[in-house]
């Protein structure tokens, strides 16, 4: 079991506290060695993801614009996304990276007032042309929230939800398949065998957002998009989740917001930083930690702004 | 896992299958879905339509009336001048009119007694009440404009139809063709009913007005404003600004929650014991229907000021204290005021709710007939939501068209309350 | 009348406050005083408000008891044998007649006269005990004048101790909610038991014959009333299950279609209509269900029944063409219709309480509308629509008016809708409505019934409270 917070003992994991929003909750639980605003100004996180071939081109986002109302939260957002490859998506509050996140599976639609422009390709098929069903869409595009959010249901009914409204199984035996494998996926199964039909409500705060993604593949998504997945979590639950982002992206295109640099660092292999509801710079994510080509981007992730 | 080893592309075809077939059924689904929703809120419109309609429908005819206006010869062989109300002024302008028209009555007076039905007791007051201003009318003939009788009027307005069987039908067919002349030649005319307005109950339709009713909730409406406000802001302040948490105010606070939800014939029960029998306080009175209703009002009062209080940021609180203002001028100088549409708002309501009740008032008494208008909180009166109640049991026809005339009066009156709540609200609501 | 007092009482606190406000402006002269003089005229005015009040309020509660007390004290033998309820009625006609209004019933040699002395015994109690209650208030607001008035200087702390008086007065406010609570169980409770001395609880809860027309002498022939109270509880079951089988359904649906599929211009029209619905006093619906509903159920069924009549379902077709206004069903649908917007409103509040987060975790699986609503919403909100529909069930089972005018007066034991049934508050009303004997069991039968349904009532309320406000706290 590698666990990247703890394997560099030289105090990098500081990183982590150059995430603007830490809340105090957070802060209690990070045991760090001291020092944060001494690692703020001059400390840049070293790249320490996994290099792995970036896979073909998944989603291809042209001019993406998007507006509340009167409110403009994207502007002209052109982006590629490779499959078989975890994305980060970086950069301040309110910068539009979740809103981002939300216009590939299309979850802008259940906010009264928003508008789309511009194109998302998804296998060459535009995700806001008409005859995409937003429906199946999501079902091919999993979704992974802040806060994790299991249904308060049992851990079992959880994971088998995707399952049962797409109508993907005809027996028990075989929704008993898909819940087990999608739990081991998810690296929950050791914990929670023995109490499949207990609340999933009833779990720890990482458990919980484990249920979720294994809630998420257990449909067998293609994309996964995760919003700031272990913003609510301590840092032994981030570390497990961390680990299990890694493992996924084998089989899918993992698209992450992360509000910590650490994390993106740590995780990703291609790096998004977005300012201002603008892109303003994107590559690998080794590139953009170590040579950024604009300088906004070097001093956010230097932790001058954020 | 499974699907490792099968050819990717093959899995997602099949994937996509599986899901497109169920697409279909599961729009279905949710169209239903979404059109069990529609119904529902069609059903309870439909509901609200159908229900006010209905009262307009049969209401609206109330408001106006057919009177008769006719020329009456005052037989000095017939009036008392001293005791002018002892003749029987329907029977003798019958009379007269039968005369007239050169009809020959039998020895009972049939027909005058048929006629006489038409005529309502209020051309008998109208004339005696000539008499004992001006004894001189007597011997002269004088022009006297009085409503009809409650048949006649449902007959004119159409509500009973010569087609109906005679035996079943309140008037006769020879009544029908008088009444038809006479409104033909104008002396039977259709005007607005000022009586509804200005008259109290009566047991006579033709002549029963809501206003002694409006008068009795007017007053009963004074004494639980006057008693249910104080007392309920002045709860609401001190549970919300005041008092410290622990178990009396969660006592309290239990205890106004279930107030707020005990049926509203108990508080009945309560005045019927506590104000009529213990404390003899004047049966069928607007006072003890008030202290009634107060204790009604009081708990959502209470709710409904906690609750804009609440609303109130603590900074204006903390401004004031930091100003060295006391707790008391803090909240009865900042908070208050500031809370003070929310408060109003809510009584407003609340006084609302108050107006339309009924069953407390049965069991204390303000379901009796009480004609003419109440002068004082301590005389028997009755109120509108009960008046409708006495109305609806009455047996004469004309009474329905009454009721539902009560029930718009009624209705009106509640609309200009929450209209006024909901403009207060408009006008003066702070986002915070 | 002592309450005529207040409004003099209220002229006099006015008066000390300007009184209190002047001398403490000549008194502080020259001297930096602790409070302002407004403040010490506030002082002076509760001193003479409050004592004053506090005496007028005692008085007008008790001086009706402490009269009757003193007066049947010192009853003659003649009356002290009467029995019980007799001499009751009499006390009560002594009473009438010395206030100047007339007895309830005619009273035979010897105790017409009797009664006129009683009467005129009874006023002159009471003219004692209104005239000491009147100068004990007046000397209570002069002593409590004085008293302020000497206290009035420059180092007094009028402003707190008003203020400590304020927060008095308010405290008092919120006790007044108590005091009704214990006021309505008192009321309740005394006159139920005096009911149940006479007939058995047993029996009152479990007997299946209500017939309460007990004769109001004791002589009198067929005086015996049967006090079984199951037919009520079955009518006011039966009303409460087709009343709840309307407006669940479509309150809940209702709630649904608003909070989540209608946008804010539908929300915005929908939402002031039903609280419209709301506002529409139950005494309309009660007229509406008598002459519209009854009335068209009543030809529906007998035309429905007259088609049915020499068919195979003959005896159905001649049973439906007798059914009458008064069935059940018409009651309990409008019933229904009035508390569609209780549970919609409810449920909608309830609804919406259910995290954001729930939803987008549905959505974001590629769950329709619907199946969001009814496999995430709806069972996370279980409990607090549970709740709401205990309340509504409490607001059935105690509404009255809508009963009164369209279910009728006959004990039928039996839960077909089409028959008429009646229900414990109907009989609440019938039993206090009308002529009323004194003390009769009757009488006191209609306390035994709101007994029973305040307990019931509370019983529910307190549950499904409790229910609600467990399920808010766990999604706050």
């Amino acid at each position: 079991m590698k666990l990247p917070f703890f394997r560099s003992p030289d105090g990098r994991e500081g990183g982590t506290t150059a995430e603007p929003t830490a809340d105090a909750n957070r802060r209690d639980e990070t045991v760090l060695p001291q020092g944060e605003a001494a690692s703020e100004e001059s400390f840049t996180p070293t790249v320490t993801a996994p290099k792995a071939p970036v896979g073909p081109t998944k989603i291809a986002a042209r001019d993406i614009s998007v507006f509340y109302g009167e409110k403009q939260a994207l502007h002209g957002i052109s982006l590629d996304i490779p499959d078989k490859t975890v994305t980060a998506f970086i950069g301040p509050s309110g910068c539009g990276k979740s809103t981002f996140l939300r216009c590939i599976n299309r979850m802008n639609d259940t906010i009264q007032g928003a508008k789309v422009t511009g194109q998302i390709l998804m296998d060459g098929q535009d995700v806001n042309a008409r005859s995409v069903d937003p429906v199946l869409l999501r079902a091919q595009v999993g979704m992974v929230f802040q806060k994790p959010n299991p249904f308060p249901k049992t851990i079992y009914e959880n994971v088998a939800y995707g399952p049962r409204i797409h109508g993907l199984t005809n027996s028990k035996a075989e929704m008993d398949g898909i819940v087990e494998a999608s739990l081991k996926r998810a690296g929950l199964w050791d914990e929670v065998a023995d109490r499949l039909h207990t609340a999933g409500t009833g779990l720890s705060g990482g458990q919980q957002q484990r249920l979720v993604i294994a809630r998420a593949i257990a449909v067998n998504p293609e994309v996964i998009l995760m919003d700031e997945p272990c913003s609510a979590l301590d840092p032994i639950a981030t570390a497990k989740i961390e680990e299990l982002i890694d493992e996924l992206r084998e089989r899918y295109c993992i698209v992450i917001v992360t509000h910590s640099m650490a994390q993106a660092a740590r995780v990703s292999q291609r790096t998004a930083f977005f300012h201002l509801g603008r892109l303003v710079e994107h590559g690998d994510t080794e590139e953009i930690f170590t040579n950024p080509r604009e300088r906004r981007t070097l001093d956010y992730i230097t932790g001058r702004f954020g | 896992m499974t699907d490792a080893t099968v050819d990717p592309g093959a899995v997602r075809a099949a994937r996509a299958d599986a899901l497109q077939k169920g697409l279909k059924r599961r729009y279905a689904r949710e169209a239903r879905f979404r059109t069990y929703g529609l119904l529902a809120i069609a059903v309870a419109l439909g509901f609200l339509v159908l229900l006010l309609g209905r009262i307009i429908e049969q209401g609206h005819t109330a408001f106006y009336a057919n009177q008769i206006t006719v020329p009456v010869y005052m037989d000095p062989a017939r009036i008392d001048r001293d005791y002018p109300q002892g003749t029987n002024f329907q029977l003798m302008v019958a009379q007269q009119r039968l005369a007239a028209m050169g009809v020959t009555d039998d020895a009972q007076g049939t027909q005058a007694n048929a006629y006489r039905t038409l005529l309502s007791s209020e051309l008998k007051f109208r004339a005696a009440q000539l008499v004992r201003e001006d004894p001189s009318v007597i011997g002269q003939t004088v022009q006297i404009t009085a409503p009809v009788s409650d048949d006649a009027d449902l007959y004119l307005k159409g509500k009973i139809k010569r087609s109906e069987p005679a035996e079943l039908r309140r008037i006769s067919d020879q009544q029908m063709d008088w009444l038809d002349a006479l409104k033909r030649d104008g002396t039977v005319t259709t005007g607005f009913n000022s009586l509804l307005f200005t008259q109290g109950d009566s047991t006579e339709p033709e002549l029963a007005g809501v206003l002694g009713a409006v008068v009795g909730s007017a007053l009963m409406l004074l004494v639980t404003a006057l008693i249910a406000i104080p007392l309920g802001v002045g709860a609401a302040v001190y549970l919300e600004e005041f008092a410290r948490k622990g178990r009396i105010t969660d006592l309290i606070e239990v205890n106004i929650n279930n107030l707020a939800a005990v049926p509203s014939i108990v508080y009945g029960l309560l005045g019927l014991a506590l104000f009529i029998n213990v404390a003899h306080l004047p049966r069928s009175s607007p006072l003890v229907g008030g202290l009634v209703l107060a204790l009604m009002a009081l708990p959502t009062i209470i709710i409904a000021t906690r609750s804009s209080l609440k609303a109130v940021p603590p900074s204006i609180r903390e401004a004031a204290l930091a100003m060295g203002a006391s707790k008391t001028q803090t909240v009865f100088h900042h908070v208050l005021p500031l809370a003070m549409p929310g408060v109003m708002t809510g009584t407003i309501i609340s006084m609302a709710h108050a107006l339309g009740e009924t069953a407390p008032l049965l069991l204390i008494g303000m379901v009796s007939f009480v004609p003419g208008i109440p002068g004082a909180i301590t005389e028997p009166a009755g109120a509108l939501p009960s008046l409708v109640y006495i109305w609806e049991n009455a047996s004469e026809l004309a009474f329905h068209e009454r009721t539902a005339a009560a029930i718009l009066v009624l209705l009106a009156f509640m609309i200009v309350m929450n209209a006024a709540a909901i403009l207060l609200r408009r006008r003066f609501e702070r986002r915070w | 009348m002592i309450w005529f007092l207040i409004p003099v009482v209220a002229v006099l606190a006015l008066a000390a406050y300007a009184v209190g406000l002047a001398v403490a402006k000549r008194r502080f002269a020259g001297a930096k005083p602790h409070s302002r003089p407004q403040q010490h005229g506030y002082y002076a005015l509760i001193w003479v408000a409050v004592p004053a009040l506090a005496i007028i309020i005692l008085a007008g509660i008790f001086s009706g008891p402490v009269s009757q007390n003193l007066v049947s004290a010192g009853l003659p033998e003649a009356v002290q044998e009467m029995e019980p309820f007799r001499r009751d009625a009499f006390l009560n006609d002594a009473r009438l007649l010395g206030e100047g209004q007339r007895p309830f019933q005619t009273w035979d040699a010897p105790f017409d006269t009797l009664l006129q002395s009683e009467a005129a015994r009874s006023a002159s109690i009471q003219r004692t005990l209104l005239w000491g209650s009147i100068a004990g208030a007046l000397i209570a607001a002069v002593l409590g004048g004085l008293l302020a008035f000497a206290q009035i200087g420059p180092n007094m702390r009028a402003r707190n101790r008003v203020e400590t008086w304020i927060g008095a007065l308010l405290f008092a406010c919120s006790v007044v909610a108590i005091l009704t609570t214990v006021g309505i169980v008192f009321s309740l409770l005394f006159d139920a038991l005096r009911f149940f001395e006479r007939v058995p609880v047993t029996e009152f809860l479990f007997g299946t014959q209500w017939s309460p027309q007990t004769a109001i002498r004791a002589d009198q022939v067929g005086s015996t009333g049967a006090f079984g109270a199951v037919p009520l509880f079955a009518g006011t079951f039966l009303i409460m299950l087709i009343a709840m089988a309307v407006a669940a359904p479509v309150g809940l649906f209702s709630a649904i279609y608003l909070s989540e599929y209608a946008g804010p211009v539908t929300r915005g029209v929908v939402k002031p209509l039903l609280e419209v619905l709301a506002g529409v006093p139950t005494v309309v619906y009660g007229f509406f269900a008598a002459l519209t509903v009854g009335p068209a159920f009543r030809e529906f069924f007998n035309g429905f029944g007259a088609l049915l009549v020499g068919g195979p379902l003959d005896g159905l077709g001649q049973y439906l063409m007798l059914v009458q206004n008064q069935m059940a069903l018409v009651a309990g649908a409008v019933m229904g219709i009035m508390l569609i917007p209780f549970v919609s409103s409810l449920s909608d509040d309830i609804i919406n309480a259910v995290p954001q987060s729930l939803r987008d975790g549905s959505y974001a699986m590629g769950a329709t509308k619907s199946e969001t609503v009814s496999r995430v919403l709806l069972p996370a909100a279980l409990p607090g629509i549970a709740g709401a529909l205990l309340l509504a069930v409490s607001r059935a089972i105690g509404e009255t008016m809508i009963v009164t005018m369209a279910a009728g007066l006959a004990a039928n034991l039996t839960f077909n809708p089409l028959d008429t049934v009646t229900t414990v508050t109907v009989q609440i009303v019938t039993l206090l409505t009308g002529d009323q004997e004194f003390d009769s069991a009757k009488t006191l039968a209609a306390f035994g019934l709101g007994l029973t349904l305040f307990l019931v009532t509370l019983l529910l309320n307190i549950v499904a409270q409790r229910i609600v406000q467990t399920y808010r706290e766990q999604y706050d």
